[in-house]
């Protein structure tokens, strides 16, 4: 009898699941079982980061801040990192404000061309507005906002997230940064990930320039966000830290 | 055949025409007052002293000190342009226009098959027409648009290219006329072909080997053979209504009512047809005869009242009104039927395709702000020259 009951129930609760997900959608009511709570992030491309950054990687659904001075090895970063989020089949989108993205490079750090859309706006606030636009986009596995020296104020940047969807492309913003910029300001930026690129020291190879030794470091609101050093070849290979 | 009318001198030919004292000065017309900003476009005297558009207006003051700075008015001069193709629109339905209309207006008329002497009759027409407009204007006779806009440029009056003498035509010309970008052309000037004739002898295939598509259409322009077609002249829909004050007021509080006032108006007009709008612009007039007008692109198709409302407050809020207001022009435009959208609590949108975004991207910031890559020569030492940007064209 006890069993008939539990049956009943089950038979009950398959049917109002049902009724729900055809009235309100397939997502709506589902069981805990199956929620993916955290989405997988994308690889760095370099082991030593996506261990430092693990479990999540660059998270996707969320606005990432690299940050450094101009020639510390970002931009080799962010190339690598679009790479990794094309996988075998998604489109990356890049909005290119200073008119300074080097698609000869980006090629050969394994940046599939094809599969790669370069947005050009013309002010500071069109790219914000553009990339607002463009945000939650399908099949986009990941969105660069290159802002040069021109990082968006804080209010900006909080639009930006809240219009982020949950499942959304990794939004990755790259900003270059004086030498005199405030690091608790940066610290305090609305964004899921801080990162601060610097470099350490050239890599040579005879009487040649290689590569960078680059320093990663998160700022966070506490006190230590931790940092990590990686090696950054120009030539696309991965380094060993 | 296709007729090219050219209006050289447009924004500042308009500024003059609401400030006739502008006339006799040199005029730098800008976006913004501060010396980083850029110079939109110049008038003739202006250019005369060596300002040019695209330079920073530090620049261009120094190089003509005297000259007046007008606020850019890019809203104003496309009505204006849209006004003067609605008007060509008696000797063809095909009428369009070039984008960039600060410096010099370009608008192409095609006329179909006629003989030469009667494409030169029409050409005149086409002159005295746009003459009691106010506007001087050259018209280019010739079987393609880049043709027709080379022979535009020629003269002052009309000038005809006669079918298959294109290419001797052309020969002539710089390549910086072709529409290039810096590096090519600095590239070709590198290679020593300075003219369109040294590059319409080039054996068949050259230009496409070493710029890819780019240099497929070049090869065929520099022929004489442009494949572009003249589009259908779709007459903009808009709502508009004014107000005007006599004697001018200068409580804002009253000029804030009055342009609510009018959105409610026009917003019941829209409701009433089962419209929408996609742009608002309000302009507002002033007792020392200066005109002052802001507009907004919206990010979606709307009709509410209190949402055009809060907009409009805040492009009023934006302008610096010095003197009493005389009249006030609320502007809905881009209007287009509402569509029903079937909203989902929990599904997935259907608005995030890729394409859907890229048309709706480029129908608000236009066609040259999306550009697909191809490699050229990666390994050529300078980086510039080693791939070529080339515009994506959504469908």
């Amino acid at each position: 009898m006890m069993q008939h009951t539990d049956l009943t129930t089950d038979a009950r609760l398959a049917a109002l699941l049902h009724t729900v997900q055809t009235r309100w959608g397939r997502t709506a009511l589902q069981p805990l079982s199956r929620l993916d709570s955290r989405q997988p992030g994308l690889r760095t491309g370099y082991a030593a980061l996506d261990q430092w950054l693990a479990p999540t990687g660059i998270p996707t659904g969320a606005l990432t801040l690299l940050l450094s001075v101009p020639t510390s090895g970002m931009m080799t970063l962010a190339y690598r990192l679009l790479n990794q989020a094309q996988g075998t089949e998604a489109q990356v989108l890049y909005i290119d404000q200073e008119g300074t993205f080097d698609p000869v490079y980006a090629a050969r750090m394994g940046v599939t061309l094809e599969r790669l859309l370069l947005i050009r706006p013309e002010t500071p606030l069109e790219a914000l507005d553009l990339t607002r636009d463009v945000l939650g986009t399908q099949p986009v596995g990941a969105l660069v906002l290159d802002v040069g020296p021109t990082l968006p104020k804080r209010e900006a940047l909080r639009r930006l997230t809240a219009a982020l969807p949950r499942h959304g492309p990794a939004l990755l913003l790259l900003g270059w940064l004086s030498r005199v910029t405030d690091r608790s300001y940066l610290a305090q930026l609305p964004a899921h990930l801080r990162l601060l690129v610097r470099r350490l020291e050239w890599i040579w190879e005879g009487r040649e320039v290689v590569g960078v030794q680059v320093a990663m470091e998160r700022l966070g609101t506490g006190s230590d966000g931790g940092s990590v050093t990686c090696a950054v070849y120009f030539d696309g290979r991965e380094g060993v830290s | 055949m296709i007729a090219c009318v050219r209006i050289p001198w447009f924004a500042a030919r308009l500024a003059e025409e609401e400030q006739p004292l502008l006339c006799a000065a040199p005029l730098l017309l800008t976006r913004t007052a501060s010396d980083r900003a850029r110079v939109v476009a110049v008038n003739r005297l202006a250019a005369q002293a060596g300002a040019d558009a695209g330079m920073l207006v530090s620049r261009a003051r120094a190089l003509c000190p005297e000259a007046f700075i007008a606020p850019a008015q890019p809203d104003h001069w496309r009505r204006r342009l849209h006004t003067l193709m609605e008007r060509l629109t008696v000797y063809s339905q095909y009428v369009d226009a070039e984008r960039d209309l600060a410096q010099t207006a370009t608008m192409y008329v095609d006329l179909g098959k006629l003989r030469p002497r009667e494409g030169i009759a029409l050409g005149e027409q086409m002159c005295s027409l746009l003459l009691e407009q106010g506007f001087t204007v050259s018209v280019g006779l010739a079987s393609g648009k880049f043709t027709a806009r080379m022979a535009a440029g020629l003269t002052d009056a009309v000038h005809l290219v006669p079918r298959g003498e294109e290419a001797a035509f052309l020969a002539s010309h710089p390549v910086t006329d072709l529409p290039l970008d810096k590096e090519t052309a600095r590239w070709l000037t590198l290679l020593g072909l300075h003219h369109i004739g040294q590059l319409a002898i080039l054996p068949a295939g050259a230009l496409a080997a070493q710029l890819g598509a780019e240099g497929k259409r070049l090869s065929q322009l520099v022929r004489g053979d442009d494949p572009r077609r003249v589009s259908q002249f779709v007459p903009e829909q808009q709502e508009v209504l004014s107000q005007g004050f006599d004697p001018g007021v200068a409580d804002r509080q009253i000029v804030d009512r009055v342009v609510t006032d009018l959105i409610q108006r026009l917003s019941g007009r829209l409701h009433e047809q089962g419209l929408t709008c996609r742009s608002l612009s309000l302009g507002v007039e002033c007792d020392a005869g200066g005109c002052l007008e802001h507009s907004r692109r919206l990010r979606e198709a709307i009709s509410q009242s209190g949402v055009l409302s809060r907009m409009a407050a805040t492009l009023l809020s934006q302008m610096q009104i010095e003197h009493p207001v005389t009249a006030v022009t609320v502007r809905l435009g881009q209007l287009a039927p509402a569509v029903p959208q079937q909203l989902s609590l929990f599904g997935e949108s259907n608005g995030n395709d890729l394409r859907l975004k890229l048309l709706d991207i480029t129908a608000r910031y236009g066609d040259d702000r999306l550009y697909g890559i191809s490699l050229v020569q990666p390994y050529y030492p300078l980086p510039e020259l080693g791939f070529h940007l080339e515009r994506v064209e959504v469908a």
